[in-house]
């Protein structure tokens, strides 16, 4: 087990440095690919708290194993320009309960996508906030926020990257993911 | 007296970019005072004359994008001329019979045109260029997105689009391209670890990155202070997307603001206050807020629906713009106070130039995918730089 967890953390530094490694060769005083990246800085501590709209604090980010299949059909869709939860997509919500209630180890990245039509910077805080809605629906219903983090995607995920409202109906969203901790992350983009 | 009747209109045609006149034939110099940076304010006319190839390209673009327009030695009220061998010439002032510059660049092509092109444009101006930052080509860094969306890589290159080079190669989500002030070095938004969204410190010159903001929620959207000892962004570790400041190595992170829904955070020059995009009562709004703390402030841009993508021009005096109106996104500017926003071009995410005059933005084109392009806000003159490849987005002037 030991000997897996290992060769695992290897692989995963392999995969990294290969990722950021590689020359760009025609420029030799910029050497952007050089080394590899440094491990993150130890954690500053939260700050302080405001509220609890997005269901209270997230101190830490979630990594592990991503399930993106088993609550794929839970995806909540949004209107335009909002980020409030709709009722009719309320049940999905409980099936997103009910599924973090039977599986006590299973814990959640919820990640808030938007349609093209906004600008980069406003739909990265949008899709955030279009998480946290659903995050802080899912305290309420008794989750631990312990269990739950956000990201946003912004409009860089679309479901269906057509240029018209049937496309992007689909793209403001929140999908589900299951994160399995420690049982190794995933380094590049999907 | 006709020939000097139609030199005394033009003149006064271009009496906003002239100092000091000699009208033809008469020796009493007629003092026009140069006034304050305007909207619409005509292009300065020089003629180019003995230039060839990129050298032409290069100078030609550069004056663009700073306000010049390009006519023909007889409509000009500045003559550059070619000295011939190599890159170099002379800059002769029409009206003011002088020579305002002779000089000639060591090395070829791009770089010596650029470098020239600063010259003449502080010797008509008196004020800086922006073709070199620190005695290299000025860079923009932007990102690049081979399908039009999804994973995509950050790009380097100078700011007329040429010379580009990757400095990522992670194939992940990447967004909000920051430089470092005075520093060959990026922060940046990556998703390459963990598909979660972090904020990497980048030293291009190393070639080394790390990590310098990594929470639970989104850690988003980050801006260098100019004096480059801190970093403002957007995290929501604390329930919303909100800004909070910290140190540039991602120590003493501190919460700045508590609303609705913050994003894209830039600086005031003297790196005390930061701008953002906001929502009060449901409308988005500009705001800005003291890095000690306190109050937001709420910046009026009444008429610019929807603005997002604050950024502060480096003199302090003009925020640059996205209004929205449902699908029609538009460059806009506005005094540092708030007031009346001025319509610039249709364009979004704009990034000023040292000159606190020259932008350069995002455009949509066909299929919705970005291209870049440089504008100088007061003539409105702007210029579209190559596509690298599917979407090129977020761009930011290195200063």
């Amino acid at each position: 087990m030991k000997m897996i967890k290992l060769s695992c953390t290897l692989a995963l530094a392999l995969v990294f440095s290969v990722a950021v490694t590689g020359c760009h060769g025609h420029k030799p005083k910029l050497n952007p690919m050089g080394a590899r990246v440094n491990p993150p800085p130890q954690e500053p501590g939260p700050g302080p708290t405001f509220g609890n709209q997005g269901g209270g604090d997230q101190s830490t980010p979630l990594t592990g194993q991503e399930d993106r299949q088993t609550l794929a059909a839970q995806s909540i869709y949004f209107n335009y320009d909002s980020a409030a939860v709709k009722k009719a997509e309320r049940a999905k919500l409980d099936a997103v309960a009910q599924y973090l209630s039977n599986n006590r180890d299973a814990k959640l990245k919820i990640e808030g996508n938007c349609d093209e039509r906004g600008t980069e910077g406003y739909n990265r805080s949008l899709g955030e906030k279009r998480a946290l809605s659903a995050r802080g629906a899912l305290v309420k219903m008794g989750i631990s926020a312990s269990r739950i983090v956000t990201i946003s995607n912004g409009k860089d995920q679309p479901k269906d990257p057509g240029h018209a409202e049937s496309s992007w109906s689909q793209n403001r969203r929140d999908d589900f993911i299951i994160i399995h901790e420690g049982a190794g992350g995933n380094v590049n983009g999907s | 007296m006709k020939n000097s009747l139609k030199i005394c209109l033009s003149v006064l045609a271009i009496a906003g970019a002239v100092a000091f006149v000699h009208a033809q034939g008469d020796q009493t110099p007629i003092k026009i005072s140069r006034p304050a940076n305007t909207f619409g304010m005509p292009p300065i006319p020089v003629s180019l004359e003995g230039f060839t190839g990129e050298v032409l390209d290069a100078l030609k673009f550069d004056l663009y994008v700073q306000g010049f327009s390009i006519v023909s030695a007889a409509d000009a009220q500045y003559n550059i001329t070619s000295s011939g061998a190599g890159v170099g010439g002379r800059v002769m002032d029409r009206y003011g019979k002088k020579e305002l510059l002779a000089r000639s660049y060591s090395g070829s092509g791009r770089a010596a045109a650029h470098a020239f092109a600063n010259d003449i444009v502080e010797a008509i101006t008196g004020k800086p260029g922006i073709s070199l930052n620190r005695g290299s080509t000025a860079r923009i860094a932007f990102k690049v997105q081979p399908a039009g969306y999804g994973p995509g890589e950050v790009y380097i290159s100078d700011f007329d689009g040429r010379n580009a080079q990757a400095a990522t190669s992670d194939k992940a989500i990447v967004a909000s391209p920051a430089w470092v002030s005075g520093k060959l070095a990026l922060c940046y938004n990556s998703y390459a670890l963990d598909h979660n969204p972090y904020i990497f410190y980048h030293d291009l010159d190393t070639g080394k990155r790390k990590v310098i903001a990594r929470y639970g929620g989104s850690s988003i959207s980050p801006s260098v202070s100019p004096d480059g000892t801190k970093i403002a962004m957007v995290l929501s570790k604390g329930g919303l997307p909100n800004i909070y400041v910290a140190n540039i190595d991602g120590t003493n992170v501190r919460q700045l603001t508590t609303d609705d829904e913050d994003s894209s955070p830039c600086w005031s020059p003297d790196s005390m206050y930061i701008y953002f995009a906001t929502k009060v009562n449901e409308r988005r709004t500009l705001a800005r807020v003291s890095i000690a703390g306190g109050d937001i402030q709420r910046i009026s841009t009444a008429g610019a629906p929807n603005p997002s993508e604050p950024d502060v021009s480096p003199d302090g005096k003009w925020i640059a713009f996205t209004s929205q109106s449902g699908s029609y996104f538009n460059i806009c500017v506005v005094p540092i106070d708030g007031g009346n926003p001025q319509v610039i071009t249709s364009g979004e995410d704009p990034s000023w130039a040292p000159n606190s005059r020259t932008v350069v933005f995002a455009k949509r084109s066909a299929g919705e995918r970005y291209t870049l392009s440089v504008l100088d806000v007061f003539t409105k003159q702007a210029k579209d730089i190559a596509r690298i490849s599917g979407s090129d987005s977020e761009p930011a002037w290195a200063k």
